[in-house]
């Protein structure tokens, strides 16, 4: 029976890995914004996870493990690359402007260049929170941060988004209605 | 932080707010202020649309490149003394990908190369996903090689072909450029095994191909199956 359980965890195991490489990969692209880096990350994370899978002791916990494995990848690569973060984080981008922001082609572009203006400290912390959905208990554990550090960071990173993507110019907005509690 | 409002609501407090991160005190205490401070909506508003701004923009991140020389990784190579990590092309959307520490093998004297991977055992997986005759070679090259090789110093070794996507040509009695050669290899030693992908062949047989496949030859599982199985198992990995 303990062989059969261990097949099985094995088996579950493997297929969540496969399910997980789309959203790795979006995530590692989130932080290099580079298709090919992120690839490089993401094939980087899914074999470290597969190395180290017997660490995992509660599946239903794998992806934060996941995401923590790829968060590592992504440091091991900016520590090697220290000249690379400081030209990311210093780099001038283009404004970005509200009108921008129909969402076609060219206005993903402009949310991606805004993100990438981020310190990747923020970048990591807005991109687990809005494109993964982590609770920020979890982004605390996946980024080995304590709690109130995620918040000023997710703080300052949305403040700073918010600056470059939606005051530069009055954007129409739709009526301001106050909130209302559904009961 | 940063924000306009004074205290005693702050900037990290609204935005755990829209993210739902508030328990029903804290909650009630926003709702409160929400309704009388039409600034403090509309920063509100501003912070859900910029979250939905954010989670559209990277829905469908450009993909990976193809057929990419992972020779050249962007990512520092650690050295085989780190103990050489795991090819898992495998998980991949379909292995063009062996990455991590890659060791250039030539092969033959052409200038095919092979990614290996995870050298602590001697079995060996060989993984053939193009339909390149030069890589086709090289592989049965390689795999002769390796056969006679251990023969020769009477070392237990196993050794399995497995073909998917454009490998699979290799093992089709209709495309295969070196049916004789496979054929001496396997009724020469009992240690060798060709496979074609289960899926590659549905595949195929989905767009009206009738495959047949070459004698001795095998289709009972998936190439990502039993790649994954002979990983987990030790086995060495080399995609040709």
């Amino acid at each position: 029976m303990m062989l059969l359980g261990h097949l099985c965890r094995n088996r579950e195991f493997r297929l969540h890995l496969e399910k997980s490489r789309k959203r790795l990969y979006r995530l590692a692209y989130s932080w290099c914004h580079a298709p090919e880096l992120a690839d490089d990350l993401t094939q980087e994370a899914l074999s470290k996870a597969l190395k180290q899978s017997a660490q995992l002791k509660d599946l239903s916990a794998m992806d934060g493990w996941l995401f923590r494995i790829l968060s590592n990848c992504w440091h091991d690569y900016l520590r090697s690359r220290h000249e690379t973060l400081q030209y990311d984080e210093e780099r001038d981008l283009d404004p970005v402007t509200p009108e921008q922001l129909n969402l076609r082609q060219q206005d993903i572009e402009s949310v991606r260049k805004a993100v990438a203006t981020l310190t990747q400290e923020q970048r990591q912390v807005i991109t687990l929170v809005d494109i993964e959905g982590c609770r920020y208990a979890e982004v605390a554990e996946i980024l080995a941060l304590p709690i109130g550090t995620v918040m000023s960071r997710l703080c300052r990173a949305r403040h700073a988004l918010k600056e470059r993507l939606l005051t530069k110019v009055e954007v129409p907005r739709r009526q301001v209605l106050p909130f209302r509690r559904l009961t | 932080m940063n924000r306009k409002f004074p205290p005693p609501i702050s900037g990290e407090q609204l935005n755990a707010f829209i993210d739902d991160e508030l328990n029903f005190e804290e909650k009630t205490r926003i709702f409160e202020h929400l309704g009388k401070d039409e600034a403090l909506i509309r920063e509100t508003q501003e912070l859900q649309q910029l979250r939905s701004l954010l989670k559209h923009a990277y829905r469908n991140p450009p993909p990976p490149p193809h057929n990419r020389n992972r020779a050249v990784s962007h990512l520092p190579l650690k050295g085989l003394a780190a103990g050489l990590l795991l090819g898992l092309g495998v998980i991949t959307g379909w292995f063009g990908n062996a990455f991590t520490d890659n060791i250039r093998v030539a092969l033959d004297g052409s200038a095919t190369h092979l990614n290996t991977v995870a050298a602590d055992q001697a079995n060996l997986l060989l993984h053939i996903s193009t339909n390149d005759p030069a890589r086709m070679e090289a592989a049965l090259n390689y795999a002769e090689e390796q056969l006679a090789t251990h023969r020769a110093q009477d070392l237990a070794f196993r050794l399995e072909v497995v073909a998917n996507d454009g490998g699979i040509e290799l093992l089709r009695r209709d495309t295969s450029p070196y049916p004789e050669r496979i054929e001496a290899l396997l009724s020469e030693y009992d240690n060798v095994t060709f496979l074609a992908c289960a899926n590659a062949l549905h595949k195929l047989q989905a767009q009206g191909v009738n495959v047949e496949l070459l004698p001795g030859t095998r289709s009972d599982h998936t190439a990502l199956d039993k790649i994954i199985e002979r990983l987990d198992k030790g086995w060495r990995y080399i995609k040709a």
